[in-house]
């Protein structure tokens, strides 16, 4: 059975969380609590596209926040 | 007149009646295709009547008349017989008796295919005026459908009597048979062809599960009315029949058990083709059960699937008449499922004929029909939906079944209730087995306190207990005081040098306390490590320093011959380091980086785990692993994960690292340590801790904990170390570098039951949590498999510089707190009922050898990057049990292999580099277009080894243990080791495997000398030992692993070298051990008899193995001396176990041509007989040229003597007068034979006539197509080996 990360065919989102991290989410399945959509439904290229650009520092943000 | 032909009719058979033909011959004692029909009768009964009625029915129906016979050539008939006789039995148990007893007696009673009829009738009176009409028929004769025709025919003869006068004409079965000739063939072909296309394998519950033995167990489960009638109109809404929708509900079913998207079933149809006429009044066999297929696509709604299946079965409407047998063939890929699904919608209901029979009345009815499949499900519609699941109860519990129902119910609600869901979030669990497995197994909650970073919990210790042992190595002892003081002067240094907050410090160090005084003072300056492995060609240590931009490389003295390009400042450890003593009192954040460490990666370049300070201390204080922490061995090379465990563990709680020495560690080295340092607790790989626990599985007793994983492993050894060990905890363990170093934990001793399979990674550790997840994100229940997803304490950031990646890796969690990640691990595990996890298989091609994580992807990377390479794949094979190595195919003109490995050697660390690069013309791919991994051939490994052949003993036994280790048939005097694909842990395996032989060399000395010839020459073998090698009366043939041992005794030649063949065939824990006779050795006397070679062998066995059950075998000769001893044994009082005779038979006329006993000597050394092809028979001058080959092989042999050589001839002579002398006794118990079918006549004797005389047992026989003196070629031997494995397996 397909990955449901590894459909190249399927349709997928990018969510982010309150730390700033990135997912990659299967367009069928249900968003998680505590994520919301960064990226809206599109090709699993696009939205990793997306992760890569947007998520500059891999930092979770309360850290970033307390050592600033 | 001649009498009237019996026979009225030859036909073919219909598709299903082949089936069920085929059913009957394969398993004549337990066909389950027997269907019975049982009818309550009220009222004044003319059993007369009734009688002459079913008579009737007999005439009528041709088909019922039918016999079924194959033809010469194979084919199936159907023979009609003019007249048989009615099978017609009435009993009376009015007065009392069983009547349930007599319906099983009828349906467990088979029929005769070859003798019509395949019916018979009971009636049984059970009271006044109350009677049973039991009516039992083999399946061929008729399907579902036809028994209420049946039935309305029966009464409607008995109203008259038993006469059919004004009855409508029978359409007869041969209208059907020959309608089935008419249709068009190919085009149901391609029909079948389109619809299964890209099926690939098939849906199996229960794969291998073997012929039914008895009848199905029964569920029943009903629909109320309301779901019933939603089902009938979203089915409707959807254009789609019931009987789609039911295939739908059980697709789910079976996707969500096999955790597949694309299953596979049976569907039974009527078969009855509507254009034929009268077809609907027909009695005969013409259901067929045909595929049915379901795509699960996540994303489609359960509407939407109806919708398209239904469509699916409209193109197939048609094609109804194709046999299973053809389209099995069509798709390619064997049985293609083991489950069915029937809707029995027959045509009219049986209960409508209960009119009036005269005075009768049909009260009730009863049926059984049953198939052979695992999980069969029938559905009868009605106003409420009525459902049953037939099981195999050797297959499924009651509960399991019932489960299986209840989900089948909630599929049917589904579909009925909510057809918009999409299928991916359609959980088939329910509250309960979904609280299971999603919190229950995951119950693991703590609340730990204290400080989150690694600094603060050391700075904590060195407060509390600065004088304890911080670190041993080599003898000396430093102080947490000590340590602190040295970090702390490191801190400052790396300050100076720009090191801050999460600044990434190389470190290129051997196994030292520097390692941890380096790794502390990184962490103390707010930096991160990153460990290189020494192993890294210089390419990759380039690029790891470019990847991370380290400013600051740590190394030390012993690393400075490797030379790699990098801008970063180099500070050597092990020089004077000044600087204040001093904490910097820098702060660290808990999510700060502590490490990060290089991992495989698939797209060709390594990627790094960036690990925080939080993770690493929620590991190190996890309650279990914190056992036995008061002194840890440090064993594992820095750059791996296991060092979390090895450092910090024991520095986090006041305990002790004990370093152990640098470089490669083999087993003794460690057992020592161990014990010298009074080592509390480690880690060990699977390969080392398999390697002590063979020999000295008490060498752990001293400590308190010992951990082991990263492949799967043995069970037994494990089971084995914690017998041993009674104070032990012997935990396995596993994790990927992403969750921090273990995330699950198994204590073997309480929760392992020995099996065949590896051993289960159990449960997850504090704090952590683990999910197995469908295709679809939906946790499966216990016992399916699934990927194994991680959550909780241990998940690392993600890959540094890898945003992408770390986005598909740690991913959203539906289950966690809000915004928590977890970790795909693309492992497939299953939970068993307890909660236990058990890894099955990688979904991916990542790939663990010898314990290193390696991507496939990134060996292919990096072989397409050759000029030369058009194509590559890498694949990991396990040709041999337990011993998995890498193995590359590529494509391309001009390959050189070994040019290849050389380069690959440039770029990837050795253990990256395939063992054997195969070149190809092109690779295999399947119907899809798509690389088939499973066509990829199994490699010539003996190919690579062409060196020499070895001279002298040393050189032998030593090159049998390279090709042993390296997996090889042969491995050359002069041949590399590291050229054959060794590496530096099976150098270990051969170091420890040579000293056990009496060959004292070192894992330095593999690496100084490489060859045979070298390391024999450069180590000098003990005097005593290189007179003894090859001739001893007890041949050590593998005296590893903790099995039974299996005794092996000698053909004629006297010598159990061919035996040699037999370790690597039977598994690296089978001891196997020789016996050989006296008569090579100087001075010594031939044997006289068996009798006495009997006595010497039983007191050489009980040297090695005290006590019973003994293990015996022997070729040739070898079998009755294996016989005569298992005798004696049995009359001493001893237990055998395994008695297995290799061709062997006694008091044979032994005067066979000379030309035949050379042959024969030849393979009892160990040779092939085929050198003497075409060879004179005189038997002087065959002496001698053996004498010239031998010599010219430069075999063991040829190191003897002129006179000592033709002791092999006279002891080949003399075993002829043994054989000739002895006369067998008599053993009690089974024997198992291996007969040479090559050469046989029909004089030849036979196991049974030879030895049945002399056995109070059996003889279990297996046939080796191969002649007498070729049964130790490898062909031969495997097939030898794994009867006797089996054999072995099932005495434990």
């Amino acid at each position: 059975m397909t990955n449901p990360f590894e459909d190249a065919d399927g349709t997928y989102l990018a969510l982010i969380n309150d730390e700033g991290q990135y997912s990659l989410w299967p367009g069928f399945a249900e968003i998680p609590a505590g994520w919301s959509v960064a990226h809206a439904e599109d090709t699993r290229q696009a939205c990793l596209d997306h992760i890569n650009e947007n998520w500059t520092d891999m930092r979770p943000k309360s850290l970033i926040d307390a050592t600033s | 007149m001649t009498p009237k032909s019996q026979l009225e009719d030859v036909l073919p058979l219909a598709p299903l009646q082949q089936g069920l033909f085929f059913h009957a011959l394969l398993d004549a004692e337990a066909d389950v295709y027997t269907a019975q029909l049982v009818l309550d009768l009220e009222g004044p009964l003319d059993a007369g009547a009734l009688k002459a009625s079913a008579a009737t029915l007999l005439r009528r129906h041709a088909n019922l008349r039918a016999g079924f016979r194959q033809r010469k050539e194979g084919t199936p008939v159907q023979v009609v017989h003019r007249e048989v006789k009615l099978p017609w039995e009435e009993l009376d148990l009015s007065g009392g008796g069983d009547v349930e007893e007599i319906l099983e007696r009828e349906r467990t009673t088979p029929f005769d295919m070859a003798r019509p009829p395949l019916l018979r009738f009971v009636l049984i009176r059970t009271g006044e005026q109350r009677h049973k009409l039991v009516f039992t028929n083999h399946h061929i004769l008729l399907d579902g459908w036809s028994t209420p025709v049946l039935t309305t025919e029966l009464f409607a003869l008995y109203l008259n009597r038993g006469s059919d006068a004004g009855l409508p004409r029978v359409t007869p079965y041969k209208n059907y048979l020959v309608w089935l000739t008419r249709q068009d063939r190919d085009a149901a072909q391609d029909a079948w062809r389109t619809a299964l296309s890209g099926v690939d394998e098939p849906t199996l519950i229960a794969p291998g599960a073997g012929e039914a033995t008895g009848g199905p167990e029964r569920i029943r489960i009903e629909l109320s009315a309301a779901v019933t009638s939603a089902l009938t109109a979203q089915a409707r809404a959807h254009g789609a029949t019931l009987s789609t929708a039911l295939q739908l509900a059980w697709g789910l079913v079976l996707g969500r058990l096999t955790g597949r998207d694309d299953v596979v079933f049976g569907g039974v149809v009527s078969g009855r083709p509507p254009e034929l006429p009268g077809v609907e009044q027909m009695i005969g066999l013409f259901i067929n059960t045909l595929p049915v297929r379901v795509r699960l696509r996540p994303a489609d709604t359960v509407g939407q699937t109806l919708n398209r299946l239904q469509a699916d079965q409209a193109d197939l409407m048609s094609h109804h008449h194709v046999g299973m047998a053809e389209i099995q063939r069509l798709a390619g890929v064997g049985n293609l499922f083991d489950t069915i699904t029937v809707l029995e919608n027959y045509p009219f209901d049986p209960d409508a004929a209960s009119t009036d029979l005269g005075g009768v009345r049909v009260t009730g009815g009863g049926g059984h029909d049953a198939t052979h499949y695992p999980l069969a499900l029938a559905a009868v519609p009605g106003e409420t939906l009525s459902l049953r699941l037939d099981y195999r109860p050797d297959l499924f519990t009651a509960d399991e079944a019932a489960m299986l129902a209840e989900r089948l119910r909630r599929a049917l609600e589904l579909i009925a209730t909510e057809p918009g869901t999409l299928l991916g979030r359609a959980g088939l669990l329910d509250d309960d087995e979904r609280r299971t497995v999603v919190e229950s197994f995951n119950d693991t909650s703590t609340d730990r306190i204290g400080p989150q970073t690694i600094t603060e919990r050391f700075a904590a210790q060195v407060a509390s207990t600065p004088d304890a042992v911080a670190i041993r190595a080599e003898g000396i002892s430093i102080s947490y005081a000590e340590l602190e003081a040295r970090a702390n002067r490191l801190a400052h240094r790396l300050i100076a040098l720009g090191v801050g907050m999460e600044t990434p410090v190389a470190m290129l160090l051997r196994r030292s306390p520097e390692v941890i005084v380096a790794s502390l003072g990184i962490l103390k300056a707010g930096g991160y490590y990153v460990p290189i492995h020494h192993s890294y060609p210089p390419e990759r240590m380039a690029w790891v320093m470019a990847e991370t931009g380290a400013p600051v490389l740590l190394t030390d003295t012993t690393m400075l011959d490797h030379a790699f390009e990098h801008g970063a400042q180099v500070l050597m450890v092990d020089g004077p380091c000044a600087g204040p003593a001093t904490d910097p009192g820098l702060a660290v954040h808990p999510d700060q980086l502590a490490y990060e460490i290089f991992t495989s990666g698939s797209t060709g370049v390594p990627k790094g785990v960036g690990t925080s300070h939080r993770a690493v201390v929620g590991f190190a204080t996890d309650t279990t692993v914190l056992v036995g922490s008061e002194r840890v061995l440090m064993a594992a090379p820095h750059a791996f994960d296991a060092s979390t465990y090895e450092m910090w563990t024991p520095l986090l709680s006041g305990g002790t690292v004990v370093v152990a020495p640098p470089g490669d560690l083999d087993a003794d080295v460690l057992v020592r340590l161990v014990a010298a340092e009074k080592v509390t607790g480690a880690f060990l790989t699977t390969m080392l801790f398999n390697l002590i626990a063979a020999r000295t599985p008490e060498a752990f007793r001293g400590m308190r904990a010992l951990h082991t994983g990263g492949e799967a492993g043995s069970s037994r050894t494990m089971l084995a170390v914690a017998d041993a060990c009674p104070d032990t905890l012997v935990l396995h363990v596993y994790g990927p570098t992403e969750t921090t170093t273990y995330v699950t934990s198994l204590p073997v001793r309480d929760q392992l039951t020995e099996s065949g399979r590896a051993a289960p990674i159990g449960r997850p550790l504090d704090d952590t949590r683990a999910y197995v997840l469908d295709g679809n994100l939906l946790p499966v229940a216990t016992g399916v498999a699934g990927e194994l997803y991680i959550a909780g304490a241990g998940l690392a950031r993600g890959y540094l510089n890898r945003r992408a990646l770390t986005a598909e890796r740690f991913v959203a969690c539906p289950f966690g707190a809000p915004g928590e990640r977890m970790y795909r691990t693309g492992d497939l595990v299953r939970w068993d009922s307890g909660g236990i996890l058990e890894y099955l298989d990688r979904a991916d091609f990542q790939v663990k050898v010898r314990g290193f994580r390696i991507e496939l992807g990134e060996i292919e990377t990096a072989l397409t990057r050759h000029e030369d390479v058009a194509h590559a794949a890498v694949i990991a094979r396990e040709d041999r049990p337990g011993d998995r190595r890498l193995v590359g195919y590529v494509v391309g003109a001009d390959l050189d292999p070994a040019e290849l490995r050389r380069y690959l050697g440039e770029s990837l660390p050795e253990y990256m580099v395939p063992a054997v690069l195969v070149v190809l013309d092109g690779l295999p791919m399947n119907a899809s277009g798509k690389l088939d991994r499973r066509a990829l051939p199994a490699p010539d490994f003996a190919a690579a080894a062409v060196g020499r052949d070895p001279r002298g003993p040393e050189e032998n036994a030593l090159a049998d243990l390279f090709a042993q280790v390296l997996g090889l048939e042969r491995v050359g005097a002069d041949d590399g080791f590291f050229d054959l694909g060794g590496d530096s842990i099976l150098a270990i395996q051969l170091v420890t495997r040579a000293r056990q032989a009496g060959l004292d060399i070192s894992p330095r000395d593999v690496f100084t000398h490489q060859t045979v010839e070298a390391l024999v020459a450069a180590v000098t073998a003990p005097e005593e030992a290189r007179a003894e090698v090859g001739f001893e009366t007890l041949l050590p043939i593998h005296p590893l692993g903790d099995r039974a041992p299996l005794f092996f005794f000698p053909p004629a030649v006297g010598l159990s070298w061919g035996y040699f063949i037999f370790p690597p065939l039977m598994g690296a824990d089978q001891p196997i051990y020789g016996l050989q006779v006296p008569g090579y050795r100087e001075g010594e006397a031939m044997a006289a008899s068996i009798d006495e070679l009997a006595t010497s062998y039983i007191e050489h066995l009980k040297k090695v193995q005290p006590q019973g059950p003994y293990h015996l075998a022997g070729w040739s000769l070898g079998g009755e001396i294996a016989f005569e001893v298992a005798c004696r044994l049995q009359a001493e009082g001893d237990e055998v176990g395994l008695l297995a005779l290799i061709d062997s038979y006694h008091g044979q006329d032994l005067t066979m041509p000379e030309s035949e006993i050379l042959p024969d000597l030849l393979m009892g050394l160990g040779l092939d007989p085929d050198l003497l092809r075409g060879m004179e028979p005189d038997p002087e001058q065959a002496a001698r040229t053996v004498l010239r080959i031998l010599r010219e092989r430069g075999d063991g042999l040829a190191a003897m003597d002129e006179s000592t050589a033709i002791a092999a001839y006279q002891n080949y002579r003399n075993a002829r007068t043994l054989a000739m002398g002895y006369r067998p006794g008599r053993y009690r118990g089974d024997m198992v034979f291996f007969t040479a079918l090559g050469g046989r006549t029909p004089e030849s004797a036979t196991p049974q006539g030879n030895w049945g005389p002399h056995l109070d047992g059996r003889i279990e026989e297996y046939q080796i197509d191969a002649p007498h003196h070729q049964l130790m070629s490898p062909e031969s031997a495997a097939e030898i080996a794994g009867v006797l494995t089996g054999a072995l397996d099932k005495l434990r």
